[in-house]
């Protein structure tokens, strides 16, 4: 029945739209790799002679390589360290009722939503005001407090969307509270745990306004620096070798997390 | 088999038997103390302490910057209490400008967002087989870093870029059109950056809403324009009006994209608070701006969650 | 296999009383059902005796032992949950095995049991796969399997069937209470389906508003119903007001002033009196015999019910329902119909307050 259906022209021009955005999506993307392939000296269209050289070029600047080498320190331990404080977190706040605690639960969630140039700008005086040097520490706790909402928020949605029945039952068998953690808890929430680790480390890989203001020349982070160099001389076509590498990354990193937990949890 | 299962029970009672005196073991011990009333406190303490000293603290000092005063011509502070920045920044028309330009600009972000956004939300929302394949193509750009995306819409919109080229060859314009470095580009860069949240805002809601419900508005002789506009845009409004709320959000504190795209001609609050606090160094009237993005930014939350909550949960 | 002991339990949530002070026993190797509305306080009573809830006041006893502040992991009891709770990252094996391994048995004992229980399930052969690639009937017997194999002290049956259709519904209702039996472990069954613990437990508690309103074997709770809650909560009842006639006992009068010949049992109607449609014959026309309560009345509704016709009837100014059996065709009686109903005074049964 719904086969035989007749498409009307109102479906038909909805249906359009849909792949017209579809296609919007994608075109910054597929054209910075088709730029990356470019031999022109400057960046320029048509792509008429393929040639690696903008990758070339990207495995000779250092300072670039050592940029990409501070964003992935940065975002490792943040991920890490997100990940140790923001799952305790949501436990407390999906296992026990406490005056507050919506309250709470809204405050530790505020850094998704506040404008992150204000808090870059906050944290900034805060230096000024204490006479703090930039220090890889500040750095990454500042990143810390940037991505552990993700991780709060994707692991209190799979805690509260468990079946309490199921830690009950552990318990019940003979499984005292530790090892129903680790048994039953843990392996059940393991896509929310990974799903929010991604994001956390997506986020402090992506972020511009806050390490902006607290980086220095020797520790600038990818995106600061291609912000930088962006800003100063417009479009060099290095980047865009460096940004299909990144696409590549990004991509790559996305198709193994659907293949484990599923794209459903990345939403 | 039945000698074992005897021991093995005895085994039990015999720590059952601990667990009730003073020799609790420590299993009993952590079950107790799970139950007490303080349980709660020390998932929270790492992370509320962090969030006092990396929040709380500079957003406090941001407030106390913002009743200083600068001395004249210098960017030096003068300790003192005065709202001297406020009232530089209501009086001027030119601060007031960018104010007004950030929201219109947000304004129209939210609009783009919601017509191009519907469809395909709809459109996935009724996937099956090849939902993943279309999830896929919508997230990854959300995942793409920003810097990246805002660098594509570069290439594409430039002088020398993409979209100038293919318009010449197409024979349609005879003239390269400026498309960067002005509100169009800084549109296209956010609209790009912040459909995703639209799109999955929309989506869940609209996956919602029951099939049948449009099989009893066709059976009751709706076509399908009518089945749209009075049964599924009506149903999926919550959707649209909290993904509306985030992207405006969103869209007034975003940085990166229109400090890129607009060059010198577009300043919008985020930028103007960067370039106070960095190249015209005006610490009290960054902090005073900065007030301003944050009380709009969560005006707008709070309005969307008086208005949804009751309804989702979601944040 | 242990007797078990609530002693004056009471439980309460913020200004909600779950359980008023609440005294049980229910005896070694039984099988109890604790059946009432859902907030009655029998899911409560149920999760303090599973050791997820910790009475406010009170003691709860296991095979003599008081088992009332230990963790449910120092309890020893099989749980079976309404939502089954298998784990579903584990198979089936692992499923049952789970409570064994924490048990710390060996490995050959593990096997063995894991093997005994699937079989007295009837899902021998299903170690390897998951909860999610079996059915609803199966995962339930599943966690059944899981429960029991710890050869728990006390079997705890949250809501069991309450997701399984009605016809599987009823073979589980037969299976369960031939496990139960043949192993004879004292178990508790909580549920909000009268015919579920009609027909399985020896003996049923009827629960309101966190208290106890009726204990007995399932005859006496439908037949013998104490208070109008339970009459009216098990079963369908026909509620007479009124008085007995003073100066004769075996005589009743409605507040509306009809009469009718009851059964001298013992105890004053305070509560009026509860009559079961089946007590209820309803004649055609004039029987030969006069029995000793026949009254007119008419046919206000007819429902067809399979074995048996509801009929609700207007007697005076009462209304009735009774229950026919179909022979045949029905049971030949038609909307409007003016009928002689006949109540057998046996039937009637005086209700308490």
């Amino acid at each position: 029945m719904t086969a035989l259906r007749r498409v009307s022209p109102f479906q038909a021009g909805f249906w359009l739209l849909a792949m017209a955005t579809l296609v919007f999506l994608l075109a910054p993307i597929v054209i910075v790799v088709l730029a990356s392939f470019n031999d022109n000296q400057v960046l320029s269209f048509p792509v008429d002679r393929f040639s690696l050289r903008w990758y070339r070029a990207v495995w000779e600047d250092f300072e670039l390589l050592e940029s990409v080498r501070v964003s992935l320190i940065v975002a490792a331990i943040a991920t890490v360290l997100a990940l140790a404080l923001g799952i305790p977190a949501a436990f407390s706040l999906a296992r026990y009722k406490f005056p507050g605690r919506d309250m709470i639960s809204a405050f530790l969630l505020s850094p998704l939503l506040i404008p992150l140039i204000a808090l870059g700008l906050a944290v900034l005086l805060l230096y000024a005001a204490a006479g703090l040097r930039p220090s890889l520490t500040g750095f990454i706790l500042m990143h810390v407090l940037i991505t552990v909402p993700y991780v709060i928020r994707t692991v209190l949605a799979v805690l509260t969307q468990l079946d309490p029945a199921l830690e009950e039952a552990a318990l019940s068998l003979g499984a005292d509270d530790l090892r129903t953690k680790w048994l039953v808890t843990m392996p059940l929430i393991r896509p929310g745990i990974i799903a929010g680790g991604f994001f956390a480390f997506m986020t402090s890989l992506d972020n511009v306004p806050v390490s902006i203001f607290l980086g220095s020349s020797r520790m600038t982070t990818l995106p600061v620096r291609i912000y930088g160099q962006v800003e100063s001389y417009g479009i060099d076509p290095v980047f865009a070798a460096v940004s299909t590498l990144l696409i590549a990354a990004t991509l790559a990193i996305m198709i193994a997390l659907d293949r484990i937990i599923g794209l459903d949890h990345l939403k | 088999m039945g000698d074992e299962a005897a021991t093995a029970s005895r085994a039990t009672r015999s720590i059952e038997q601990a667990g009730g005196g003073r020799g609790a073991s420590l299993a009993d011990r952590v079950h107790a103390w799970k139950e007490g009333r303080w349980a709660f406190l020390p998932g929270l303490a790492p992370v509320l302490l962090l969030y006092g000293v990396l929040l709380v603290l500079p957003m406090l000092l941001l407030g106390r910057y913002s009743f200083y005063r600068t001395r004249r011509g210098t960017a030096e502070v003068i300790d003192s209490f005065t709202v001297d920045a406020f009232v530089r920044f209501f009086s001027d028309a030119f601060y007031l400008g960018i104010l007004l330009d950030t929201m219109i600009v947000g304004f129209v972000v939210v609009l783009i967002c919601a017509v191009l956004g519907y469809p395909l939300a709809y459109f996935l929302a009724g996937l099956r087989r090849w939902k993943a394949v279309f999830l896929m193509i919508v997230l990854a750009p959300f995942f793409v870093s920003q810097v990246v995306k805002t660098y594509g819409w570069m290439v594409i919109l430039s002088n020398q870029g993409f979209l100038n080229w293919l318009l010449i060859e197409s024979g349609l314009v005879s003239e390269r059109l400026r498309m960067l470095y002005n509100r169009t580009g800084v549109i296209v860069g956010m609209v790009h950056i912040l459909i995703p949240f639209m799109i999955l805002t929309l989506e869940s809601v609209i996956r919602q809403i029951r099939p049948q419900v449009l099989d009893a508005a066709r059976s009751l002789g709706a076509r399908e324009w009518q089945v749209f506009f009075k049964v599924i845009l009506p149903m999926s409004l919550p959707g649209l009006v909290a993904g509306s709320l985030l992207v405006f959000s969103l869209a007034i504190s975003i940085f990166t994209t229109p400090a890129l795209m607009g060059g010198e001609r577009v300043q919008l609050m985020s930028n103007f608070i960067y370039k106070r606090a960095v190249s015209i160094i005006d610490w009290p009237l960054a902090a005073v701006a900065s007030w301003v993005l944050l009380v709009l930014a969560l005006l707008t939350v709070i309005v969307c969650l008086k208005v949804l909550m009751p309804k989702r949960m979601r944040a | 296999m242990s007797a078990i002991v609530f002693d004056q339990v009471a439980k309460s949530f913020g200004p909600v009383r779950a359980v008023a002070g609440c005294s049980l026993e229910i005896a070694d190797s039984s099988f109890l059902a604790i059946l009432g509305p859902s907030g009655c306080g029998k899911t409560t009573l149920l999760r303090m005796l599973g050791g997820f809830l910790t009475p406010d006041a009170g003691r709860i006893l296991i095979g003599g032992r008081e088992v009332t502040h230990l963790p449910p992991f120092r309890r020893n009891l099989g749980f079976v949950f309404q939502s089954y709770a298998l784990f579903p990252h584990l198979t089936i094996a692992d499923n049952v095995a789970f409570g064994l391994r924490m048990r710390r048995l060996g490995a050959a004992e593990v096997a063995a049991r894991v093997r005994k229980y699937l079989e007295l399930v009837r899902l021998p052969g299903a170690e390897d796969r998951y909860p999610d690639q079996l059915s609803g009937g199966q995962q339930q017997r599943i966690a059944l399997a899981r429960a029991l194999a710890i050869e728990p002290d006390v079997l705890l049956l949250d809501e069991p069937l309450s997701a399984l259709d009605r016809k599987l519904r009823e073979e589980m209702q037969a299976e369960l209470k031939e496990i139960q039996a043949a192993l004879g472990v004292t178990t508790l069954l909580v549920t909000h389906d009268q015919e579920e613990a009609l027909t399985m437990a020896d003996r049923i508690v009827v629960m309101s508003a966190g208290r106890v309103e009726q204990v007995g074997p399932p005859e006496e709770i439908y037949e013998a119903p104490r208070t109008r809650f339970v009459a009216d909560f098990v079963g369908v009842s026909n509620f007479f007001e009124g008085a007995v006639v003073a100066g004769e006992p075996g005589l009743f009068r409605t507040s509306g002033g009809t009469t009718f010949r009851i059964a001298a049992n013992g105890h004053a109607p305070e509560g009026g009196l509860v009559l079961r449609p089946e007590r209820i014959t309803v004649h055609r026309s004039r029987p030969a015999a006069t029995p000793a309560n026949l009254h007119p009345a008419r046919i206000v509704r007819v429902l067809y019910q399979g074995q048996k016709t509801r009929v609700d009837l207007k007697l005076a100014d009462l209304s009735l329902t009774a229950m026919v059996p179909n022979a045949r065709r029905g049971a030949g009686l038609a909307l409007n119909d003016e009928v002689f109903v006949e109540i057998d005074p046996e039937g009637f049964r005086s209700l308490a307050r």
